[in-house]
Protein backbone atom coordinates (compact mmCIF):
# COMPACT_ATOMS: atom_id res chain seq x y z
CA UNK A 1 0.00 0.00 0.00
CA UNK A 2 2.87 2.34 0.81
CA UNK A 3 4.12 1.83 -2.73
CA UNK A 4 0.87 3.16 -4.19
CA UNK A 5 0.91 6.20 -1.93
CA UNK A 6 4.49 6.90 -2.97
CA UNK A 7 3.52 6.53 -6.62
CA UNK A 8 0.65 9.00 -6.24
CA UNK A 9 2.88 11.45 -4.42
CA UNK A 10 5.34 11.16 -7.30
CA UNK A 11 2.63 12.48 -9.59
CA UNK A 12 2.64 15.58 -7.40
CA UNK A 13 6.24 16.32 -8.45
CA UNK A 14 5.17 17.49 -11.87
CA UNK A 15 2.86 20.07 -10.27
CA UNK A 16 5.43 21.31 -7.77
CA UNK A 17 6.41 24.30 -9.91
CA UNK A 18 2.75 25.35 -10.19
CA UNK A 19 2.26 25.05 -6.42
CA UNK A 20 5.37 27.11 -5.70
CA UNK A 21 4.28 29.71 -8.26
CA UNK A 22 0.73 29.95 -6.84
CA UNK A 23 1.99 30.11 -3.26
CA UNK A 24 4.50 32.88 -3.97
CA UNK A 25 1.96 34.75 -6.10
CA UNK A 26 -0.70 34.51 -3.39
CA UNK A 27 1.75 35.68 -0.74
CA UNK A 28 2.83 38.69 -2.80
CA UNK A 29 -0.75 39.54 -3.80
CA UNK A 30 -1.99 39.23 -0.23
CA UNK A 31 0.76 41.48 1.14
CA UNK A 32 0.15 44.08 -1.60
CA UNK A 33 -3.58 43.76 -1.01
CA UNK A 34 -3.26 44.33 2.72
CA UNK A 35 -0.84 47.26 2.31
CA UNK A 36 -3.20 48.85 -0.21
CA UNK A 37 -6.18 48.20 2.10
CA UNK A 38 -4.31 49.85 4.97
CA UNK A 39 -3.04 52.95 3.25
CA UNK A 40 -3.35 52.72 -0.54
CA UNK A 41 -6.02 52.90 -3.23
CA UNK A 42 -8.16 50.18 -1.64
CA UNK A 43 -8.11 52.12 1.61
CA UNK A 44 -9.54 55.15 -0.21
CA UNK A 45 -12.50 53.05 -1.31
CA UNK A 46 -13.37 52.23 2.30
CA UNK A 47 -13.59 55.88 3.40
CA UNK A 48 -16.94 57.65 2.94
CA UNK A 49 -16.46 60.81 0.88
CA UNK A 50 -18.06 63.00 -1.78
CA UNK A 51 -18.24 60.07 -4.27
CA UNK A 52 -18.69 57.25 -1.78
CA UNK A 53 -21.58 56.81 0.60
CA UNK A 54 -21.06 55.21 4.01
CA UNK A 55 -22.91 52.11 2.88
CA UNK A 56 -20.76 51.80 -0.27
CA UNK A 57 -17.63 52.10 1.83
CA UNK A 58 -18.95 49.35 4.09
CA UNK A 59 -19.68 47.13 1.06
CA UNK A 60 -16.18 47.74 -0.28
CA UNK A 61 -14.73 46.50 3.02
CA UNK A 62 -16.91 43.38 2.90
CA UNK A 63 -15.99 42.60 -0.71
CA UNK A 64 -12.31 43.06 0.09
CA UNK A 65 -12.48 40.68 3.03
CA UNK A 66 -14.25 38.05 0.85
CA UNK A 67 -11.57 38.43 -1.80
CA UNK A 68 -8.90 38.09 0.84
CA UNK A 69 -10.41 34.91 2.18
CA UNK A 70 -10.73 33.36 -1.27
CA UNK A 71 -7.09 34.20 -1.95
CA UNK A 72 -6.04 32.14 1.05
CA UNK A 73 -7.44 28.87 -0.27
CA UNK A 74 -5.69 29.10 -3.65
CA UNK A 75 -2.45 27.39 -2.51
CA UNK A 76 -4.51 24.50 -1.16
CA UNK A 77 -6.36 24.28 -4.47
CA UNK A 78 -3.05 24.10 -6.33
CA UNK A 79 -1.86 21.16 -4.19
CA UNK A 80 -5.27 19.51 -4.27
CA UNK A 81 -5.46 19.56 -8.06
CA UNK A 82 -3.19 16.49 -7.99
CA UNK A 83 -5.44 14.77 -5.46
CA UNK A 84 -8.58 15.00 -7.53
CA UNK A 85 -6.89 13.42 -10.53
CA UNK A 86 -5.14 10.46 -8.96
CA UNK A 87 -7.86 7.95 -9.77
CA UNK A 88 -8.30 8.99 -13.39
CA UNK A 89 -4.60 9.38 -14.05
CA UNK A 90 -4.10 5.68 -13.24
CA UNK A 91 -6.92 4.68 -15.55
CA UNK A 92 -5.53 6.74 -18.41
CA UNK A 93 -2.02 5.34 -18.04
CA UNK A 94 -3.15 1.77 -17.39
CA UNK A 95 -1.61 1.70 -13.92
CA UNK A 96 -4.90 0.26 -12.64
CA UNK A 97 -4.03 -2.89 -14.60
CA UNK A 98 -0.58 -2.95 -13.01
CA UNK A 99 -1.88 -2.64 -9.44
CA UNK A 100 -4.61 -5.21 -10.02
CA UNK A 101 -1.97 -7.91 -10.57
CA UNK A 102 0.12 -6.98 -7.53
CA UNK A 103 -0.38 -8.61 -4.12
CA UNK A 104 -2.43 -5.59 -2.99
CA UNK A 105 -6.05 -6.20 -2.08
CA UNK A 106 -8.88 -3.97 -3.27
CA UNK A 107 -9.20 -2.67 0.31
CA UNK A 108 -5.54 -1.61 0.33
CA UNK A 109 -5.82 0.02 -3.09
CA UNK A 110 -8.88 2.09 -2.08
CA UNK A 111 -7.36 3.02 1.26
CA UNK A 112 -4.13 4.16 -0.38
CA UNK A 113 -6.08 6.52 -2.65
CA UNK A 114 -8.09 7.96 0.23
CA UNK A 115 -4.95 8.45 2.35
CA UNK A 116 -3.23 10.19 -0.58
CA UNK A 117 -6.23 12.44 -1.24
CA UNK A 118 -6.47 13.44 2.43
CA UNK A 119 -2.70 13.83 2.71
CA UNK A 120 -2.38 16.09 -0.30
CA UNK A 121 -5.27 18.33 0.76
CA UNK A 122 -3.91 18.42 4.30
CA UNK A 123 -0.52 19.53 2.97
CA UNK A 124 -2.30 22.21 0.95
CA UNK A 125 -4.31 23.28 3.99
CA UNK A 126 -1.16 23.57 6.11
CA UNK A 127 0.40 25.71 3.36
CA UNK A 128 -2.69 27.93 3.27
CA UNK A 129 -2.71 28.24 7.08
CA UNK A 130 0.98 29.23 7.14
CA UNK A 131 0.33 31.91 4.52
CA UNK A 132 -2.80 33.04 6.38
CA UNK A 133 -0.87 33.42 9.61
CA UNK A 134 1.81 35.49 7.85
CA UNK A 135 -0.68 37.62 5.97
CA UNK A 136 -2.93 38.23 8.99
CA UNK A 137 -0.05 40.21 10.51
CA UNK A 138 -0.41 42.83 7.77
CA UNK A 139 -4.17 43.34 7.65
CA UNK A 140 -7.17 44.38 9.69
CA UNK A 141 -9.64 43.22 7.04
CA UNK A 142 -9.80 39.69 8.42
CA UNK A 143 -8.52 37.97 11.54
CA UNK A 144 -6.36 34.84 11.56
CA UNK A 145 -9.27 32.98 13.15
CA UNK A 146 -11.47 33.85 10.18
CA UNK A 147 -8.77 32.86 7.69
CA UNK A 148 -8.22 29.61 9.57
CA UNK A 149 -11.94 28.86 9.37
CA UNK A 150 -11.94 29.63 5.64
CA UNK A 151 -9.06 27.19 5.08
CA UNK A 152 -10.86 24.49 7.09
CA UNK A 153 -14.03 25.03 5.07
CA UNK A 154 -12.06 25.05 1.79
CA UNK A 155 -10.25 21.87 2.87
CA UNK A 156 -13.55 20.17 3.76
CA UNK A 157 -15.31 21.19 0.54
CA UNK A 158 -12.34 20.06 -1.56
CA UNK A 159 -12.42 16.70 0.24
CA UNK A 160 -16.18 16.36 -0.22
CA UNK A 161 -15.82 17.22 -3.92
CA UNK A 162 -12.96 14.75 -4.42
CA UNK A 163 -14.70 11.93 -2.52
CA UNK A 164 -17.81 12.47 -4.63
CA UNK A 165 -15.69 12.38 -7.79
CA UNK A 166 -13.98 9.25 -6.51
CA UNK A 167 -17.29 7.54 -5.75
CA UNK A 168 -18.85 8.48 -9.09
CA UNK A 169 -15.66 7.36 -10.85
CA UNK A 170 -15.76 3.95 -9.18
CA UNK A 171 -19.45 3.22 -8.70
CA UNK A 172 -20.59 4.47 -12.10
CA UNK A 173 -17.22 3.86 -13.74
CA UNK A 174 -17.47 7.45 -14.91
CA UNK A 175 -14.85 9.36 -16.85
CA UNK A 176 -12.96 12.25 -15.29
CA UNK A 177 -15.14 14.90 -16.93
CA UNK A 178 -18.35 13.03 -16.06
CA UNK A 179 -17.32 12.56 -12.42
CA UNK A 180 -16.15 16.16 -12.07
CA UNK A 181 -19.37 17.52 -13.53
CA UNK A 182 -21.60 15.39 -11.34
CA UNK A 183 -19.61 16.08 -8.17
CA UNK A 184 -19.80 19.80 -8.86
CA UNK A 185 -23.49 19.56 -9.61
CA UNK A 186 -24.18 17.74 -6.33
CA UNK A 187 -22.27 20.37 -4.34
CA UNK A 188 -24.01 23.24 -6.15
CA UNK A 189 -27.39 21.64 -5.53
CA UNK A 190 -26.55 21.24 -1.84
CA UNK A 191 -25.50 24.91 -1.59
CA UNK A 192 -28.64 25.93 -3.49
CA UNK A 193 -30.80 23.82 -1.15
CA UNK A 194 -29.22 25.30 1.97
CA UNK A 195 -29.72 28.84 0.69
CA UNK A 196 -33.16 28.55 -0.85
CA UNK A 197 -34.66 31.07 1.59
CA UNK A 198 -31.93 33.61 0.83
CA UNK A 199 -32.38 33.11 -2.90
CA UNK A 200 -36.14 33.74 -2.65
CA UNK A 201 -35.60 36.93 -0.65
CA UNK A 202 -32.99 38.04 -3.21
CA UNK A 203 -35.50 37.56 -6.02
CA UNK A 204 -38.00 39.63 -4.06
CA UNK A 205 -35.43 42.34 -3.23
CA UNK A 206 -35.95 44.33 -6.46
CA UNK A 207 -34.00 47.63 -6.29
CA UNK A 208 -32.41 46.66 -2.97
CA UNK A 209 -30.67 43.68 -4.60
CA UNK A 210 -27.12 44.95 -3.89
CA UNK A 211 -27.71 45.73 -0.23
CA UNK A 212 -29.64 42.48 0.35
CA UNK A 213 -26.95 40.33 -1.25
CA UNK A 214 -24.18 42.00 0.75
CA UNK A 215 -26.18 41.65 3.95
CA UNK A 216 -26.89 37.98 3.22
CA UNK A 217 -23.27 37.30 2.36
CA UNK A 218 -22.23 38.88 5.68
CA UNK A 219 -24.71 36.77 7.62
CA UNK A 220 -23.92 33.53 5.80
CA UNK A 221 -20.19 34.13 6.16
CA UNK A 222 -20.54 34.80 9.89
CA UNK A 223 -22.60 31.64 10.41
CA UNK A 224 -20.39 29.49 8.19
CA UNK A 225 -17.13 30.71 9.70
CA UNK A 226 -18.44 29.95 13.16
CA UNK A 227 -19.33 26.42 12.11
CA UNK A 228 -16.38 25.40 9.99
CA UNK A 229 -16.16 22.17 11.97
CA UNK A 230 -19.53 21.04 10.55
CA UNK A 231 -17.99 20.95 7.06
CA UNK A 232 -15.06 18.98 8.40
CA UNK A 233 -17.39 16.46 10.04
CA UNK A 234 -19.36 16.06 6.78
CA UNK A 235 -16.09 15.51 4.88
CA UNK A 236 -14.92 12.88 7.40
CA UNK A 237 -18.25 11.03 7.31
CA UNK A 238 -18.23 11.09 3.50
CA UNK A 239 -14.66 9.82 3.57
CA UNK A 240 -15.70 6.80 5.64
CA UNK A 241 -18.74 6.13 3.45
CA UNK A 242 -16.56 6.50 0.35
CA UNK A 243 -14.11 3.95 1.65
CA UNK A 244 -16.67 1.26 2.47
CA UNK A 245 -18.82 1.82 -0.62
CA UNK A 246 -15.91 1.90 -3.04
CA UNK A 247 -14.30 -1.18 -1.49
CA UNK A 248 -17.57 -3.10 -1.90
CA UNK A 249 -18.14 -1.86 -5.45
CA UNK A 250 -14.52 -2.27 -6.57
CA UNK A 251 -14.38 -5.81 -5.17
CA UNK A 252 -17.47 -6.70 -7.17
CA UNK A 253 -16.79 -4.82 -10.40
CA UNK A 254 -12.99 -5.26 -10.47
CA UNK A 255 -10.55 -3.34 -12.62
CA UNK A 256 -11.94 0.03 -11.51
CA UNK A 257 -9.09 0.82 -9.14
CA UNK B 1 6.28 -42.51 -10.27
CA UNK B 2 6.03 -38.94 -9.02
CA UNK B 3 2.93 -37.17 -10.30
CA UNK B 4 3.31 -33.95 -12.26
CA UNK B 5 2.64 -30.85 -10.17
CA UNK B 6 0.61 -28.19 -11.87
CA UNK B 7 1.43 -24.52 -11.50
CA UNK B 8 -1.97 -23.61 -12.95
CA UNK B 9 -5.20 -25.57 -12.81
CA UNK B 10 -8.27 -24.14 -14.51
CA UNK B 11 -11.46 -26.15 -14.07
CA UNK B 12 -14.71 -25.48 -15.96
CA UNK B 13 -14.31 -21.73 -15.81
CA UNK B 14 -17.12 -19.73 -17.32
CA UNK B 15 -17.51 -16.02 -17.86
CA UNK B 16 -20.45 -14.61 -19.76
CA UNK B 17 -20.31 -11.04 -21.09
CA UNK B 18 -23.48 -11.36 -23.10
CA UNK B 19 -21.80 -10.82 -26.46
CA UNK B 20 -18.93 -13.15 -25.58
CA UNK B 21 -18.77 -16.24 -23.42
CA UNK B 22 -15.81 -18.10 -22.05
CA UNK B 23 -17.42 -21.49 -22.11
CA UNK B 24 -16.43 -23.85 -19.31
CA UNK B 25 -12.75 -23.94 -20.12
CA UNK B 26 -10.33 -26.30 -18.41
CA UNK B 27 -6.60 -26.78 -18.72
CA UNK B 28 -3.50 -27.32 -16.61
CA UNK B 29 -0.01 -25.92 -16.90
CA UNK B 30 2.61 -28.23 -15.40
CA UNK B 31 5.20 -26.68 -13.11
CA UNK B 32 8.48 -25.97 -14.87
CA UNK B 33 6.97 -25.72 -18.33
CA UNK B 34 6.37 -22.99 -20.89
CA UNK B 35 2.77 -23.04 -21.98
CA UNK B 36 1.82 -21.22 -25.14
CA UNK B 37 -1.71 -19.90 -24.98
CA UNK B 38 -2.77 -19.26 -28.54
CA UNK B 39 -5.82 -18.06 -30.33
CA UNK B 40 -6.88 -15.29 -32.63
CA UNK B 41 -7.75 -11.81 -31.39
CA UNK B 42 -10.95 -11.88 -29.36
CA UNK B 43 -10.76 -15.63 -28.73
CA UNK B 44 -10.70 -15.15 -24.95
CA UNK B 45 -6.98 -15.20 -24.12
CA UNK B 46 -6.91 -11.94 -22.18
CA UNK B 47 -10.18 -12.76 -20.40
CA UNK B 48 -8.75 -16.11 -19.32
CA UNK B 49 -5.59 -14.44 -18.05
CA UNK B 50 -7.58 -11.86 -16.10
CA UNK B 51 -9.72 -14.59 -14.55
CA UNK B 52 -6.61 -16.59 -13.76
CA UNK B 53 -5.11 -13.64 -11.90
CA UNK B 54 -8.44 -12.96 -10.16
CA UNK B 55 -8.47 -9.50 -11.69
CA UNK B 56 -11.93 -10.28 -13.02
CA UNK B 57 -14.55 -12.36 -11.24
CA UNK B 58 -15.53 -15.64 -12.89
CA UNK B 59 -19.15 -16.77 -13.14
CA UNK B 60 -18.36 -20.42 -12.43
CA UNK B 61 -15.48 -22.84 -12.11
CA UNK B 62 -12.29 -23.08 -10.10
CA UNK B 63 -8.82 -21.67 -10.58
CA UNK B 64 -5.79 -22.85 -8.63
CA UNK B 65 -2.29 -21.45 -8.85
CA UNK B 66 0.37 -23.45 -7.02
CA UNK B 67 -2.54 -25.41 -5.56
CA UNK B 68 -4.07 -22.30 -3.95
CA UNK B 69 -7.57 -21.12 -4.74
CA UNK B 70 -7.26 -17.76 -6.52
CA UNK B 71 -10.70 -16.56 -5.51
CA UNK B 72 -9.73 -16.90 -1.84
CA UNK B 73 -6.00 -16.27 -1.82
CA UNK B 74 -5.53 -14.28 -5.02
CA UNK B 75 -3.73 -11.30 -3.50
CA UNK B 76 -1.24 -13.47 -1.61
CA UNK B 77 -0.59 -15.78 -4.57
CA UNK B 78 0.11 -12.79 -6.83
CA UNK B 79 3.27 -12.21 -4.79
CA UNK B 80 4.68 -15.20 -6.72
CA UNK B 81 3.35 -14.18 -10.12
CA UNK B 82 5.05 -11.83 -12.56
CA UNK B 83 2.72 -10.34 -15.14
CA UNK B 84 3.52 -8.69 -18.45
CA UNK B 85 0.80 -7.03 -20.49
CA UNK B 86 0.94 -5.98 -24.11
CA UNK B 87 0.85 -2.34 -22.99
CA UNK B 88 3.05 -0.80 -20.30
CA UNK B 89 0.83 0.49 -17.51
CA UNK B 90 3.30 2.74 -15.73
CA UNK B 91 2.53 6.44 -15.66
CA UNK B 92 4.62 8.19 -18.26
CA UNK B 93 6.33 10.54 -15.81
CA UNK B 94 7.86 7.66 -13.83
CA UNK B 95 11.51 6.71 -14.28
CA UNK B 96 12.91 3.23 -13.75
CA UNK B 97 14.32 4.46 -10.42
CA UNK B 98 10.84 5.59 -9.36
CA UNK B 99 9.40 2.22 -10.35
CA UNK B 100 12.00 0.51 -8.17
CA UNK B 101 10.94 2.64 -5.19
CA UNK B 102 7.24 1.91 -5.81
CA UNK B 103 7.70 -1.82 -6.32
CA UNK B 104 9.96 -2.37 -3.32
CA UNK B 105 7.12 -0.99 -1.24
CA UNK B 106 4.57 -3.30 -2.87
CA UNK B 107 6.32 -6.67 -3.20
CA UNK B 108 7.72 -8.36 -0.10
CA UNK B 109 10.29 -10.20 -2.18
CA UNK B 110 11.38 -7.29 -4.34
CA UNK B 111 14.98 -7.73 -5.39
CA UNK B 112 16.41 -4.30 -6.07
CA UNK B 113 19.73 -5.67 -7.25
CA UNK B 114 18.06 -8.00 -9.72
CA UNK B 115 15.94 -5.13 -11.05
CA UNK B 116 18.93 -2.88 -11.70
CA UNK B 117 20.84 -5.82 -13.19
CA UNK B 118 17.99 -6.37 -15.64
CA UNK B 119 17.88 -2.65 -16.46
CA UNK B 120 21.60 -2.78 -17.18
CA UNK B 121 21.25 -5.90 -19.23
CA UNK B 122 18.36 -4.42 -21.24
CA UNK B 123 20.28 -1.13 -21.60
CA UNK B 124 17.36 0.75 -20.05
CA UNK B 125 18.14 4.21 -18.65
CA UNK B 126 17.31 4.70 -14.97
CA UNK B 127 16.62 8.42 -15.06
CA UNK B 128 14.65 8.74 -18.29
CA UNK B 129 10.86 8.96 -18.05
CA UNK B 130 9.33 5.70 -19.22
CA UNK B 131 6.87 7.67 -21.35
CA UNK B 132 9.83 8.45 -23.61
CA UNK B 133 10.72 4.77 -24.00
CA UNK B 134 10.24 2.91 -27.29
CA UNK B 135 7.79 -0.01 -27.38
CA UNK B 136 10.65 -2.50 -27.04
CA UNK B 137 12.05 -0.64 -24.04
CA UNK B 138 8.61 -0.52 -22.41
CA UNK B 139 8.21 -4.29 -22.78
CA UNK B 140 11.68 -4.85 -21.36
CA UNK B 141 10.87 -2.62 -18.40
CA UNK B 142 7.72 -4.64 -17.69
CA UNK B 143 9.69 -7.87 -17.96
CA UNK B 144 12.37 -6.49 -15.61
CA UNK B 145 9.63 -5.70 -13.06
CA UNK B 146 7.99 -9.11 -13.51
CA UNK B 147 11.29 -10.90 -12.97
CA UNK B 148 12.51 -8.86 -10.01
CA UNK B 149 10.26 -10.07 -7.21
CA UNK B 150 11.28 -13.73 -7.31
CA UNK B 151 8.15 -14.77 -9.15
CA UNK B 152 7.73 -18.48 -9.82
CA UNK B 153 5.13 -17.98 -12.52
CA UNK B 154 5.28 -15.55 -15.40
CA UNK B 155 1.97 -14.74 -17.05
CA UNK B 156 2.33 -12.76 -20.24
CA UNK B 157 -0.26 -11.38 -22.57
CA UNK B 158 1.17 -10.76 -26.03
CA UNK B 159 4.57 -9.62 -24.73
CA UNK B 160 6.31 -9.84 -28.09
CA UNK B 161 3.66 -8.38 -30.38
CA UNK B 162 4.82 -5.34 -32.30
CA UNK B 163 8.47 -5.92 -31.43
CA UNK B 164 11.27 -6.25 -33.95
CA UNK B 165 12.86 -9.71 -34.36
CA UNK B 166 16.04 -8.79 -32.49
CA UNK B 167 14.19 -7.58 -29.38
CA UNK B 168 11.84 -10.56 -29.60
CA UNK B 169 14.78 -12.93 -29.73
CA UNK B 170 16.35 -11.18 -26.74
CA UNK B 171 13.14 -11.45 -24.74
CA UNK B 172 12.65 -15.12 -25.60
CA UNK B 173 16.19 -15.72 -24.40
CA UNK B 174 15.26 -14.21 -21.02
CA UNK B 175 12.23 -16.50 -20.81
CA UNK B 176 14.43 -19.50 -21.54
CA UNK B 177 16.74 -18.51 -18.70
CA UNK B 178 13.77 -18.06 -16.39
CA UNK B 179 12.53 -21.60 -16.90
CA UNK B 180 15.95 -23.08 -16.25
CA UNK B 181 14.89 -23.08 -12.60
CA UNK B 182 12.79 -26.20 -12.38
CA UNK B 183 9.93 -24.66 -10.39
CA UNK B 184 9.58 -21.71 -12.76
CA UNK B 185 6.63 -21.71 -15.14
CA UNK B 186 5.51 -19.47 -17.99
CA UNK B 187 2.07 -18.95 -19.46
CA UNK B 188 2.62 -17.06 -22.68
CA UNK B 189 -0.36 -15.76 -24.56
CA UNK B 190 0.47 -14.88 -28.12
CA UNK B 191 -0.56 -15.15 -31.70
CA UNK B 192 3.03 -15.16 -32.89
CA UNK B 193 3.31 -18.91 -33.20
CA UNK B 194 6.94 -18.87 -34.27
CA UNK B 195 7.85 -17.72 -30.74
CA UNK B 196 6.10 -20.75 -29.32
CA UNK B 197 7.85 -23.11 -31.68
CA UNK B 198 11.08 -21.89 -30.13
CA UNK B 199 10.24 -22.06 -26.44
CA UNK B 200 6.89 -23.70 -25.64
CA UNK B 201 6.52 -27.13 -24.07
CA UNK B 202 2.73 -27.11 -23.92
CA UNK B 203 0.11 -25.53 -26.14
CA UNK B 204 -3.40 -24.50 -25.22
CA UNK B 205 -5.46 -23.29 -28.13
CA UNK B 206 -8.58 -21.26 -27.51
CA UNK B 207 -11.13 -20.28 -30.12
CA UNK B 208 -14.38 -18.36 -29.61
CA UNK B 209 -14.23 -18.89 -25.84
CA UNK B 210 -13.63 -22.64 -26.02
CA UNK B 211 -10.49 -24.69 -25.65
CA UNK B 212 -10.18 -26.55 -28.93
CA UNK B 213 -6.80 -28.12 -28.49
CA UNK B 214 -4.33 -28.65 -25.67
CA UNK B 215 -1.32 -30.80 -25.06
CA UNK B 216 2.39 -31.22 -25.45
CA UNK B 217 3.69 -29.07 -28.30
CA UNK B 218 5.94 -31.73 -29.79
CA UNK B 219 3.13 -34.27 -29.69
CA UNK B 220 0.75 -31.85 -31.37
CA UNK B 221 3.24 -31.14 -34.11
CA UNK B 222 4.05 -34.85 -34.38
CA UNK B 223 0.40 -35.84 -34.65
CA UNK B 224 -0.80 -33.19 -37.04
CA UNK B 225 0.23 -33.06 -40.65
CA UNK B 226 -0.47 -31.37 -43.95
CA UNK B 227 -1.68 -33.88 -46.49
CA UNK B 228 -1.72 -32.86 -50.14
CA UNK B 229 -3.72 -34.84 -52.67
CA UNK B 230 -5.60 -34.50 -55.93
CA UNK B 231 -9.25 -33.55 -55.82
CA UNK B 232 -10.39 -36.98 -56.95
CA UNK B 233 -8.38 -38.62 -54.14
CA UNK B 234 -10.17 -36.64 -51.42
CA UNK B 235 -13.11 -39.04 -51.18
CA UNK B 236 -10.71 -41.87 -50.21
CA UNK B 237 -9.57 -40.06 -47.09
CA UNK B 238 -11.44 -40.70 -43.86
CA UNK B 239 -13.31 -37.64 -42.55
CA UNK B 240 -12.39 -38.48 -38.98
CA UNK B 241 -8.74 -37.72 -39.76
CA UNK B 242 -9.41 -34.35 -41.33
CA UNK B 243 -9.41 -31.15 -39.30
CA UNK B 244 -9.75 -28.74 -42.21
CA UNK B 245 -9.28 -28.60 -45.93
CA UNK B 246 -8.31 -26.02 -48.47
CA UNK B 247 -8.66 -26.14 -52.24
CA UNK B 248 -5.92 -24.73 -54.40
CA UNK B 249 -4.97 -24.89 -58.07
CA UNK B 250 -2.81 -27.98 -57.52
CA UNK B 251 -5.39 -29.98 -55.62
CA UNK B 252 -6.45 -30.18 -52.00
CA UNK B 253 -4.49 -29.45 -48.85
CA UNK B 254 -5.77 -31.11 -45.68
CA UNK B 255 -4.82 -30.63 -42.05
CA UNK B 256 -4.94 -34.12 -40.54
CA UNK B 257 -4.91 -35.03 -36.88
CA UNK B 258 -3.05 -38.33 -37.12
CA UNK B 259 -0.06 -38.04 -39.39
CA UNK B 260 1.31 -41.56 -38.83
CA UNK B 261 -2.09 -43.12 -39.55
CA UNK B 262 -2.36 -41.11 -42.76
CA UNK B 263 1.13 -42.13 -43.84
CA UNK B 264 0.13 -45.78 -43.46
CA UNK B 265 -3.32 -45.45 -45.00
CA UNK B 266 -2.43 -43.15 -47.89
CA UNK B 267 1.17 -43.87 -48.85
CA UNK B 268 0.77 -42.18 -52.23
CA UNK B 269 -0.18 -38.82 -50.71
CA UNK B 270 2.39 -36.22 -49.70
CA UNK B 271 2.25 -35.65 -45.94
CA UNK B 272 4.38 -33.04 -44.21
CA UNK B 273 4.62 -32.03 -40.55
CA UNK B 274 2.35 -29.09 -39.71
CA UNK B 275 3.54 -25.95 -38.00
CA UNK B 276 1.69 -24.52 -34.98
CA UNK B 277 0.42 -21.76 -37.22
CA UNK B 278 -1.01 -24.24 -39.71
CA UNK B 279 -2.61 -26.20 -36.89
CA UNK B 280 -4.12 -23.02 -35.45
CA UNK B 281 -5.39 -21.87 -38.84
CA UNK B 282 -6.82 -25.32 -39.50
CA UNK B 283 -8.85 -25.33 -36.31
CA UNK B 284 -9.98 -21.73 -36.72
CA UNK B 285 -11.00 -22.02 -40.37
CA UNK B 286 -14.49 -23.16 -41.22
CA UNK B 287 -15.21 -26.86 -40.62
CA UNK B 288 -14.03 -29.33 -43.19
CA UNK B 289 -15.85 -29.23 -46.44
CA UNK B 290 -16.54 -32.51 -48.13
Amino acid sequence: MRGLIIKDLMSFRKRLAVVVFVTVAVLIMAVMFSISAKSGNLYQMTIPGPDTTEQEAEYAKEVMSFAFMVLMILPMGAVGDTAKNILFEDRKSGFTAVTSVTPLTVRQRVLSKIITICGLYLAGAVLSIVISSLVSLFTDLVTFRQLFAVVIIGFSICLIYTFLMFDIGIILNGSEMYSETFALLIILLAIFGMNIKNIISLIKAGDNFASVIIEQAKNVTAVVLDRAYVFLIIACVLGFISYFVTVAVAAKKREVI
Amino acid sequence: MESVKNAIEIRNVTKDYGDFKLDSISFDVPEGSVCGFIGQNGAGKTTTIKLLLDVRAKDAGEIYVFGRDMSKEGAAVREDIGVVFDEMGFNEYLTSKDINIIMRNIYKNWDEKAFFDYLKRFALPTKKKCGDFSRGMRMKLQIAVALSHNAKLLVMDEPTSGLDPIVRHEILEIFREFVLEEDHTILLSTHITSDLEQIADEIVFINAGKIVLKGNKDELIENHGILRCKKDERSNISDSLIVSEEDNSFGIQLLVNDRSACEKLYPKCVIEPATIEQIMLGYVSSPKRG
